[in-house]
């Protein structure tokens, strides 16, 4: 394998230097001795694998005594030779249990000639053979991670957002005791809610893993402790908004905006985490499966609400600061007066 | 919290066997009355089965029936999917009309298209332990009479109603209840189960006789109850109004107390223990009884109660976290869309005697009688870290305007104490 030249166009392992494989500048020496190149197609998980082919005739197959030793079952043990010759190039199947579909042509036991660039499928396994002035992919530009995702990126970064995220909500969960429970009884009650970063900074490792090849989990525990920490801010912030105009609908629209923001923020964040997007593309693709969600729960909420609704929507918000945009009304008779013009004024609507 | 339940079961009177008494006096009373009483029966058309029964007895004239608003109110309701039908104990059948009703009563006056037998005669209020004798139709079964005894109009309820000791069941509502004379001294009308039964007296009959046209064109029976409903919550709010209100001290305010004999209340304390972090100090006061309007939906219900809540160990965080679950208030009754509007809310914050409250006044409209609306309040102190008052006021059936009268009244008891 050591003819194996890996020239695949994934940004880390990219050789920058190499603009054209084959091309006569920069590979000129190698240019008259490779009359194609032989590309085994990768899949999701695995990069393609490219070939010079210097000679021939190049045998391929399971057989260790192949040029090109392809470990997959489906194939043959001696399946395919291609040669050069007067005529050209040509491929010879010598497989008579899968057999060889050239350019999506069965091919029967025969030597057929064939011209760049041609596509072979031998069992379950994919051949391209290329030119050698086939032009590669442009280089793209490495991925930088922002200031923000490398400092998240960083153990000590996640575990300090981690431990903010459990101590508030051991706080939440302390401060709604009005009965007596002792600490231990308390904190079992919310292990669920202190396993659920891990548990989601877990899995999204896996999947950044399985589609960038990095586990990055520090990054990824910062962002769910994060996307936490932020949510019980979220409901803070709705419910100081909410006493501070006594308005349950300038909060509701204020909760849904910033949700929005809050879920577009962390799902461009987190598909930059396990992809290679830029920050813009990211924001465009997380801000538009966002809108889409939030429109659709708005489309349902409306066609689903229903005409009557058998109880009141009070106003019931209650906060120990008393900070307030409405002043009281001093006189009872006032008060009462100002009330019923309200309450006639909504129910002749 | 808000509303309570009532205790009173229109209808489900009950649950004793069909008692005949083997009594001469019974017996003749049966005999000779069995006739006048019939069998009522609403009937979906079409189907030609009976949706629900009562009972019914003639009286004022020999073609004019009076029963329970109660019994007949879905034929009143919906006319085009029930109508009303009678049937006596010789299996005898026929259809009726309703020419009137008195819904704060629970009557209801029926017209058949022939007479039917000689009317009954009506007699003022029983004495105590006076032998009464009640008849019905018991569980669907045949004319019943059951012996009881009259234990005088109940105390404290809104509306009268005669205390009846004796076992009347489902199906015995509209009956008549008759002395030994066989005069009717009252109509059946609900029960608490146990023997303990309720009867509307006999002289409201008579005056839904007096106000009824029978001869006259298809009277408006909606409009009836609406104007009805609109006298009653005009005479009881002015009642409460015009009436002394003790004052009773709930934490550090001295409010309203029992403002009408007429309220049931309760009152309990909960003290602040190393268990429970906060004091909690609530009294309710409900009216013992309501008009019956639909199955869905009763009227002239009234009930308030107040919460005081306070602390020394819990932090204002940990305490407003507490009085916000407090803070709210459900209205009882099963009302839907065909019977009322949504609620329309306001939220205003009021000064109380130098304490802030914020207050959520709701109402919503009745679709068949104009004018009238459901009330609900919610007031909630605020300004304090650790100490919070709760105030609820629910009317059902109300104007708009009695409602803030009585709402005014109230909060201008409102007095906070140093």
């Amino acid at each position: 394998m050591d003819r194996v030249n890996n020239l695949e166009t994934t940004p880390e392992s990219h050789d920058a230097t190499v603009e054209f494989l084959g091309s006569n500048e920069v590979n000129e020496p190698r240019a008259t001795a490779v009359s194609f190149v032989l590309e085994v197609v990768g899949s999701f998980r695995v990069r393609s694998q490219f070939y010079p082919v210097d000679h021939f005739p190049f045998h391929i197959g399971r057989a260790y005594d192949n040029d090109l030793i392809v470990s997959d079952d489906t194939v043959s043990p001696r399946h395919l030779v291609v040669n050069h010759g007067v005529e050209g190039l040509t491929v010879r199947n010598m497989s008579r249990e899968n057999g060889t579909v050239l350019n999506d042509t069965q091919m029967g036991v025969e030597t057929q000639s064939v011209k760049l660039p041609a596509k072979l499928s031998i069992g379950r396994t994919q051949i391209r053979l290329l030119q050698t002035t086939t032009a590669v992919a442009p280089t793209k530009p490495l991925v930088r991670l922002s200031r923000l995702t490398a400092l998240c990126s960083r153990l000590q970064v996640s575990l300090i957002l981690l431990f903010s995220y459990l101590l508030a909500t051991i706080y939440v969960a302390f401060e709604s005791q009005s009965l007596w429970m002792n600490s231990n009884e308390v904190i079992v009650g919310q292990l669920l809610e202190l396993v659920l970063p891990l548990a989601v900074a877990t899995v999204m490792s896996f999947v950044s893993h399985l589609l960038t090849h990095y586990w990055r989990f520090p990054l990824q525990l910062s962002i769910a402790s994060v996307f936490l920490l932020l949510q019980l801010f979220l409901d803070e912030l709705y419910s100081f908004v909410s006493y501070l105009t006594t308005s349950n609908h300038l909060a509701e629209m204020l909760n849904i905006v910033l949700s929005v923001g809050l879920f577009t923020l962390i799902l461009a964040w987190q598909l930059r985490a396990i992809s290679h997007l830029g920050a813009r593309l990211s924001n465009t693709v997380g801000g538009a499966i966002v809108s889409s969600f939030f429109v659709i729960f708005v489309l349902q909420d409306q066609v689903g609400r229903p005409e009557f609704i058998g109880q009141p929507i009070m106003h019931t918000v209650l906060r120990a600061s008393d900070l307030r945009w409405e002043d009281d009304i001093d006189s009872v008779m006032s008060f009462t007066q100002q009330v019923q013009r309200e309450l006639q004024a909504g129910m002749n609507e | 919290m808000a509303a309570v339940l009532r205790i009173l079961l229109f209808v489900s009177l009950g649950f004793s066997g069909c008692g005949v008494l083997a009594d001469e006096t019974a017996q003749q009373l049966y005999e000779t009355y069995q006739d006048s009483i019939l069998r009522i029966e609403v009937i979906t058309p079409g189907m030609e089965k009976k949706a629900s029964l009562g009972t019914g007895f003639v009286i004022g004239e020999e073609n004019l029936v009076a029963s329970n608003f109660h019994v007949v109110s879905s034929a009143v309701h919906e006319p085009d999917r029930y109508r009303l039908e009678w049937s006596n104990t010789r299996g005898e059948r026929g259809q009726l009309s309703v020419v009137a009703v008195d819904v704060v009563h629970d009557l209801a006056l029926l017209k058949a298209d022939h007479p039917l037998a000689s009317p009954l005669v009506t007699t003022g209020l029983p004495k105590k332990g006076a032998e009464l004798y009640s008849l019905g139709h018991p569980l669907a079964l045949d004319l019943s009479i059951v012996a009881g005894t009259a234990n005088g109009l109940l105390e404290n309820s809104i509306y009268e109603k005669i205390h009846f000791s004796g076992g009347i069941n489902p199906g015995m509502s509209g009956g008549p209840a008759l002395d030994q004379e066989g005069r009717v001294v009252g109509v059946n009308v609900a029960s608490a189960g146990n023997s303990v039964g309720f009867l509307v007296p006999a002289h409201y009959v008579d005056v839904m006789l007096m106000r009824a046209d029978p001869d006259g064109e298809s009277p408006d029976i909606t409009r009836q109850i609406g104007e009805q409903l609109i006298e009653n919550q005009d005479r009881l709010i002015n009642e409460l109004l015009e009436s002394e209100w003790p004052t009773q001290t709930i934490g550090k305010f001295q409010v309203p107390g029992e403002v009408s004999s007429r309220l049931d209340c309760w009152g309990d304390t909960e003290p602040e223990t190393d268990d429970h972090k906060y004091l909690e100090v609530a009294t309710n006061c409900n009216g013992r009884d309501a008009i019956f309007l639909s199955d869905r939906q009763s009227a002239g219900s009234i009930s308030h109660q107040y919460f005081w809540l306070a602390t020394d160990s819990l932090s204002p965080r940990s305490f407003y976290r507490l009085y916000q679950q407090h803070n709210n208030s459900r209205f009882i009754g099963g009302a839907d869309e065909t019977d009322v509007g949504n609620f329309t809310c306001s939220t205003r914050f009021v000064n109380l005697s130098g304490q802030s409250f914020k207050a959520n006044v709701c109402a919503r409209p009745y679709k068949r009688y104009p004018e009238l609306t459901d009330f609900m309040v919610l007031m909630a102190m605020t300004g304090h870290p650790k100490q919070g008052f709760l105030f609820t006021l629910d009317l059902s059936t109300v104007t708009l305007e009695n409602g803030m009268r009585l709402l005014e009244r109230f909060l201008e008891g409102f007095q906070w104490i140093e």
